[in-house]
């Protein structure tokens, strides 16, 4: 779309020369996410310094009838920080002070682009963590974990970032700036800070958070089983969690996977396994340690081939990169693939693996799986050949195939990645028109013109982008991603 | 009976219909509906809400009738819709560790079921077996176990609700990680009804741990009790409850294997006695638990009790703020959930003198930056009374969502903050 001059010196008078981009190749940066067959380049790019500063922003392209979609680090895998309809892009980046750290009352408050990771490595010292822990962590903000509700392999202990924000601070799509809940508990009135988590930027701009910090536990242990299948690791992982065990984490990765790990990352995963789980306990001493044998117990009455735990920090830390990179080892077996994140109830978990290779093996296709098992939270990569005809269209249809598996037996379209214009369109399989029409006053209620972050999450809109979808030549997901 | 009266009756069944005396007996603050109705399905729950928004109706939801006076008086008031026929279990995944209920299922009933079986539903809020889960979600009542187990909001994976003009509309999911549109069961968590007739709900289930010990530990100051609290929080312990109560009292209870009670146990001893505090190993803990909840709840008919949000070492300076505000005329009781910084308060009967000394326990608390909900007032001074306290800048937005949801004001009008 043009953008009308005056609205650029606008925004350069708010946020300063060096804060607006406008060059068209510059701006390119910012036309996808990491999930890069949905491109969208903005019209302006604004990377403003502060919550006053944003709302100034807002409330100009308010004026202006620009649509705004907001960016934390771009790491998303949804088609979610990019801008279909051109516009206002608002990144959040320079915003990125730690502004409260308040350990004896476990919170903090932070600018949403502070890193992940950063918060962590803050308060590690004192023996806290902020648990939320996207493989992204590294890079992702906390700003676009919020917006995003990211998961993670230990939100099966801690639960999704959604548990973890106490309050943020949002400029409306009616341009207001104000706090929805914050530090201090039970505040009155409606959860907005629950609906606002997770909205995708298309309730409001996150401008602070206020989030908890967890205690770290006594011990971590960590311990790796090799297994023959990984429908036979998925049982294990259903027998774990029906002794009433909760792990940390509890995830699981296949044969094309490990070996894709091993030939980069070496994490020290037995490169002949079929299908490996990594689990993680953590707390008391006294009580991993119990824990520890019953897991083992357990991993070996369903048929671990071998079960080893972590000797150091270091070990640990590689089993750990291992995982956290696998997604991005993927390019050393495949040409390209399509990513899925659905969730199933996790005693459902070995059926729904036998479906997933049998749905891919139908239409001639591999899968690689490397996923929360102990969520049920899937991530099969699908992969394929775009030189070959077809085959891109078997892979989407493959993938669409394991959703519906998935929902068939009391799963979900989206576990943690969210929805953006990727699965707008699969709200209908879980959700009638009056469900969706009650979200849909929710946007209402924030966003009334509708101009913050269009064409994401509601299905109304998803339709007429199909045809910028797919991109070729470029592999749908990217290397270095993080699932 | 003809009118709305016969209308109600036929689609619940006359039998479930009540009126005149009968229905005036429900009292919601001291006001009588008209009629009490009990549907026996969402469907029918959807089918009254249709009438009553057709007819002009006021509908307050009721579960237990545990916490029905909390919240405004309200404005107007029609219709009682008790979910109480509403209580099937209607799905408990063992091996998940989720169930899914009907709202009129009393959280007493979800404990019977899964004692067997070694599961529980996390919420221990006072006079719990009488509550029901659409009761606990609309007030978000809490116990001492959400140190370790969180809120309904971190329990609740997924609603049904019926929406005031007889919509049905579901949210969320039952599976533990979900992220598929909005994150819409929250908006009805603590909401008081006020958006929507909860009908149905997916819960997050634990493992009862392989054992549980809890210890009563006496100090010589409310401040030395708090300071133990907060060693132990910083401590790599994990309590499922650590709770302030009385005047210089904690109770502590420890979840985990055997030998995990015992090493965090003496870890526990060795924090509080660097206080002069010593554990008091309790022969009878679930009685003694009860007792501290009810120490809060139900409240004594004259009492004011208010509930406060503090940061959790501000806990007895919020104490001693609720102290100073009642001017020693007024008895003061407490107890805290000192890792979440929940401290409850029950004053003696304060009379006709209610709105002032509530005006003053929140100017006290301003430099905490704490909020103060008062759960319970004596009848006759709730009209003057803002029992919900100031809200901030979000009433705004909080109106708008209301008025997107509600239009007519059909659920519980006038009962939630701003008068919502």
């Amino acid at each position: 779309m043009t953008i009308d001059r005056h609205l650029i010196d606008a925004l350069r008078e708010i946020a300063g020369r060096d804060a607006v981009i406008t060059a068209a190749d510059e701006c390119l940066v910012y036309e996808c996410d990491m999930l890069v067959y949905y491109k969208g380049a903005p019209d302006v790019v604004v990377l403003p310094g502060s919550a006053a500063q944003v709302q100034a922003v807002v409330r100009a392209c308010l004026d202006a009838g620009v649509p705004i979609v907001p960016r934390g680090s771009g790491t998303g895998l949804i088609g979610g920080a990019m801008a279909p309809r051109g516009g206002v892009m608002i990144g959040v980046n320079r915003m990125d002070r730690v502004l409260e750290i308040d350990v004896q009352n476990r919170y903090a408050v932070v600018e949403p682009g502070v890193v992940n990771l950063w918060l962590t490595r803050a308060v590690e010292a004192r023996g806290y963590f902020f648990a939320p822990d996207p493989s992204s962590q590294m890079v992702s903000s906390i700003g676009g974990n919020a917006a995003t509700n990211a998961g993670g392999p230990h939100a099966l202990k801690y639960g999704s970032t959604v548990n973890h924000v106490l309050g943020v601070e949002v400029v409306t799509g009616r341009g207001e700036l104000t706090w929805l809940g914050g530090p201090v508990p039970e505040r009155p009135g409606y959860d907005l800070t629950g609906v606002m988590v997770g909205s995708e930027g298309t309730l409001g701009v996150i401008t602070k958070v206020a989030v908890k910090l967890t205690r770290a536990g006594e011990t971590v242990k960590t311990a790796l089983a090799t297994f023959d299948s990984i429908e036979v690791a998925s049982e294990a992982v259903s027998a774990i969690i029906a002794e009433g065990i909760v792990p940390a984490a509890l995830e699981a990765l296949d044969e094309p996977i490990i070996r894709a790990v091993e030939a980069g990352v070496k994490a020290g995963y037995p490169a002949d396994a079929k299908a490996v789980l990594l689990i993680e306990l953590d707390g008391p001493a006294a009580e991993v340690e119990v824990q520890a044998e019953a897991v083992a117990r357990i991993c070996r009455a369903r048929g671990a081939l071998t079960l080893r735990i972590a000797r150091d920090d270091t070990e640990r830390a590689l089993l750990w990169k291992g995982r956290k990179e696998a997604a991005g080892a993927v390019g050393r077996f495949t040409h390209n693939y399509v990513l899925q994140d659905a969730v199933v109830p996790r005693s459902k978990l070995p059926a729904i693996m036998a479906q997933v290779q049998a749905i891919a093996a139908a239409r001639g296709l591999t899968v690689a799986n490397v996923f929360h098992a102990g969520d049920g939270n899937l991530h099969p990569l699908i992969c394929y050949d775009e030189r070959i005809p077809g085959q891109f269209e078997s892979a989407l249809a493959a993938s669409d195939a394991i959703l519906d598996a998935c929902i068939a037996v009391g799963g979900t379209v989206t576990g943690e990645h969210g929805v953006g214009m990727d699965k707008a369109k699969k709200l209908a399989l879980l959700f009638n028109e009056d469900d969706l029409a009650a979200m849909a006053a929710v946007r209402r209620v924030f966003d009334p013109k509708g101009l913050l972050n269009p064409d994401k999450v509601f299905p109304s809109h998803a339709a007429c982008f199909e045809a910028t979808a797919p991109g070729r030549g470029a592999r749908p997901v990217p290397e270095g991603m993080w699932v | 009976m003809t009118g709305i009266p016969g209308a109600l009756g036929a689609i619940v069944g006359a039998d479930h219909v009540l009126a005149g005396d009968a229905a005036a007996a429900v009292l919601v603050d001291g006001r009588a509906p008209r009629w009490v109705v009990a549907p026996g399905s969402a469907e029918e729950v959807a089918r009254c809400l249709a009438l009553a928004s057709a007819r002009g109706l006021a509908v307050a939801p009721a579960g237990g009738g545990t916490r029905r006076h909390w919240g405004n008086p309200p404005r107007a008031l029609d219709v009682v819709l008790s979910l109480r026929r509403l209580d099937r279990v209607l799905a408990h995944e063992r091996a998940d560790l989720t169930i899914s209920v009907e709202a009129g299922v009393t959280l007493g009933a979800i404990a019977r079921q899964l004692g067997p079986v070694r599961q529980f539903l996390a919420l221990d809020p006072p006079r719990a077996a009488g509550s029901t889960v659409g009761g606990i979600i609309a007030t978000a009542a809490s116990g001492p176990y959400r140190a370790r187990y969180g809120t309904i909001r971190d329990l609740l994976l997924g609603v049904t609700v019926v929406l005031a003009d007889g919509r049905l509309a579901k949210a969320g999911g039952r599976v533990v990680k979900n992220v598929t549109g909005y994150d819409m069961p929250k908006l009805h968590v603590g909401a008081l009804g006020t958006l929507g007739v909860i009908v149905a709900a997916h819960l997050r289930l634990h493992a009862r741990p392989a054992e549980e010990a809890s210890w009563r530990v006496g100090f010589g100051s409310a401040e030395a009790a708090l300071e133990a609290a907060l060693g132990i929080m910083d401590a790599p312990v994990v309590v499922s409850r650590l709770q302030f109560v009385g005047d210089a009292t904690l109770g502590v209870t420890v979840g985990s294997v055997p030998e995990g009670v015992r090493a965090q146990g003496s870890r526990i001893t060795e924090i509080c006695g660097r206080g002069g505090g010593t554990p008091v190993p309790l022969a009878e803990p679930e009685a003694w638990w009860t007792a501290v909840a009810e120490g809060t709840w139900p409240p004594a008919p004259g009492s004011l009790t208010l509930r406060i949000g503090t940061r959790p070492s501000d806990v007895v300076k919020a104490l001693r703020g609720v102290e100073a505000a009642a001017g020693g005329t007024v008895s003061v009781r407490a107890t805290a959930e000192i890792a979440n910084g929940v401290l409850h308060a029950t004053l003696g009967d304060p009379g006709l003198r209610t709105a002032a000394l509530v005006g003053r326990v929140r100017e006290g608390l301003a430099p905490l930056s704490a909020t103060c909900v008062v759960e319970h007032a004596p009848a006759a001074a709730k009209p003057g009374l803002d029992v919900w306290g100031d809200v901030g800048a979000a009433l705004e937005v909080m109106r708008r969502l209301k008025a997107e949801l509600d239009p007519q004001a059909t659920l519980n009008p006038g009962r939630y903050v701003g008068g919502i």
